[in-house]
């Protein structure tokens, strides 16, 4: 996106009280401000910043933990694999490790936020071609989230600050405040899953048996740590309270990070949760929703944080962008 | 950017926003109200793209685990010749992600069975041809997919597996002759 400035003509209070008189029209045009003051409201490119950063070091550590190892048997035409709508268009070995670890070093420019508006739809282009040659076979819902993820990222304005472009940029260019429309789908979309996954599990029996918790902790995606947890002693109310908690916490969720005095104990909570499928259910890609959450808040209040974190207040570091 | 094409961008990014609302509420009240008269239309490939929670939508107190045989050139077709091929060399995942590469669950989803049939074919060609190329000198004819199943224990993932007394059942696929017992 390109950084402009807020038109002059854009005050909502004004353009609210036009709208109140003239009727119809004007409640189409009220709402027409809402939607744009919503998706196109402006904000400092922290958020995002820090979404690029751990997002690219997610695709990164996923590719790099899975597939490093197995790119042949994987993802060329030598190994064994599934593909789902497209052709059997896999590479010979060494052409699929190139493109291996060229997809590894376009992850690692988006990371570090270098030529980002390139890269992103390249990342995209070839995700999309793992997803539909090899992995897409799982049907995992993680894999389909890092896509929607990547589509929105093509379109959003990514490496404002905190990037290897940000330094290469006139001191002008640095600070402009972008669009929020990346933000508000990515974290729309997050909402909508934690909502959907708890409005399914009211409607699923399984999640109203106390089986449900007891044996997804001796299932195939159990880990020892789970085990241990399973061979505890408890009574079945239990393992049912687990599962309902889990129901209501997913419920919650959406809400909490709705309204902005919940949101970083909805961030923190939701984290932890997801740390804990990946600690005892070894699904550790689902840390993909952890990401987004620095878009639920407004780039000062990210960049304050992570200044706060870093010690920044004290000491200054190249990548704090002069303000 | 002038404000006309700023507009134009406005327009398009609202109408991407619009419609993945739309998507995730068509596909949330397909889900939870599948017997709803009225459906908001999506094309099914859409449907598949923002279908995002029905992870752990069942349990089993039953443990589940697919092995691949091969049937070595020249021996006939019976139980006893197969040999066990190293599973977890050729689908180097983790159990739950091999379950699912080897069931080709994205393909069994699909409303044609034939999609299926066709993952599982091409499948075990590939796992033929792997074995072929790496082991000259022990060819094998066939690839089997045998589905071995246990009752599931807090004590570990194999615990009743090897336990006599428990209750074991094996479903054999082979990629030739699809779905015969072994």
């Amino acid at each position: 996106m390109t950084p402009t400035k807020m038109p002059s003509g854009s005050d909502p209070a004004k353009t609210a009280a036009t709208a109140h008189t003239l009727g119809g029209a004007g409640f189409f045009q009220k709402w027409t401000t809402h939607w744009n003051e919503f998706w196109f409201a402006r904000d400092s490119g922290y958020a995002f910043a820090l979404f690029r950063i751990l997002f690219g070091l997610y695709i990164l550590a996923y590719f790099l933990i899975s597939f490093a190892g197995s790119v042949t048997l994987e993802f060329s035409n030598q190994g064994i694999y599934s593909p789902f709508r497209i052709p059997d268009i896999a590479l010979p070995p060494v052409a699929a490790g190139i493109l291996f670890w060229f997809f590894i070093i376009l992850v690692t420019s988006f990371t570090v936020g270098f030529m980002t508006r390139i890269v992103t739809p390249m990342i995209l282009t070839l995700f999309l071609y793992y997803y539909f040659l090899s992995t897409g076979v799982r049907d995992c819902a993680y894999d389909r989230l890092t896509i929607l993820f990547l589509g929105t990222s093509c379109l959003a304005d990514l490496d404002r600050v905190w990037s290897i472009t940000a330094l290469t940029r006139p001191p002008g260019a640095r600070n402009v405040r972008v669009w929020r429309w990346g933000a508000r789908l990515i974290t729309l979309q997050i909402m909508f899953l934690y909502g959907g996954a708890a409005v399914f599990k009211m409607v699923d029996p399984a999640w109203r048996e106390a089986g449900m918790m007891k044996y997804t902790f001796c299932n195939m995606w159990a880990t020892p740590p789970a085990f241990w947890f399973a061979r505890i002693p408890l009574p079945p109310w239990v393992h049912l309270a687990m599962t309902i908690s889990v129901v209501i916490f997913e419920f919650w969720l959406p809400f909490a990070f709705a309204i902005r005095r919940f949101r970083l104990w909805a961030a923190i909570s939701a984290a932890l949760f997801h740390l804990q499928i990946a600690v005892l259910l070894n699904v550790p890609e689902f840390l993909v929703c952890v990401t987004t959450y620095p878009l639920f808040f407004t780039g000062e209040e990210v960049r304050s944080a992570v200044a706060k974190i870093l010690g920044w207040g004290r000491k200054s570091s190249s990548l704090e962008p002069s303000r | 950017m002038s404000v006309f094409r700023k507009k134009q961008r406005m327009m398009v990014l609202s109408a991407i926003a619009g419609g993945v609302i739309y998507a995730n509420i068509s596909v949330l009240l397909r889900s939870v109200a599948p017997g709803m008269p009225v459906k908001l239309p999506l094309p099914p490939e859409v449907i598949s793209t923002f279908q995002l929670f029905g992870m752990f939508a069942t349990f089993s107190a039953t443990n589940s685990q697919f092995t691949l045989w091969g049937l070595p050139k020249g021996a006939a077709l019976s139980p006893t010749n197969w040999i066990p091929l190293p599973t977890d060399e050729l689908v180097p995942h983790k159990k739950g992600d091999q379950f699912m590469r080897l069931r080709a669950t994205k393909h069994a989803s699909s409303v044609n069975p034939k999609i299926h049939i066709d993952a599982m074919m091409n499948l075990g060609e590939k796992v033929w041809r792997h074995h072929n190329r790496h082991h000259p000198d022990r060819p094998i004819s066939r690839v089997g997919l045998q589905l071995d199943s246990w009752p599931s224990s807090p004590h570990g993932w194999d615990t009743l597996r090897n336990d006599p007394t428990a209750t074991k059942t094996l479903e054999s696929i082979f990629w030739e002759d699809l779905l015969l017992t072994r």
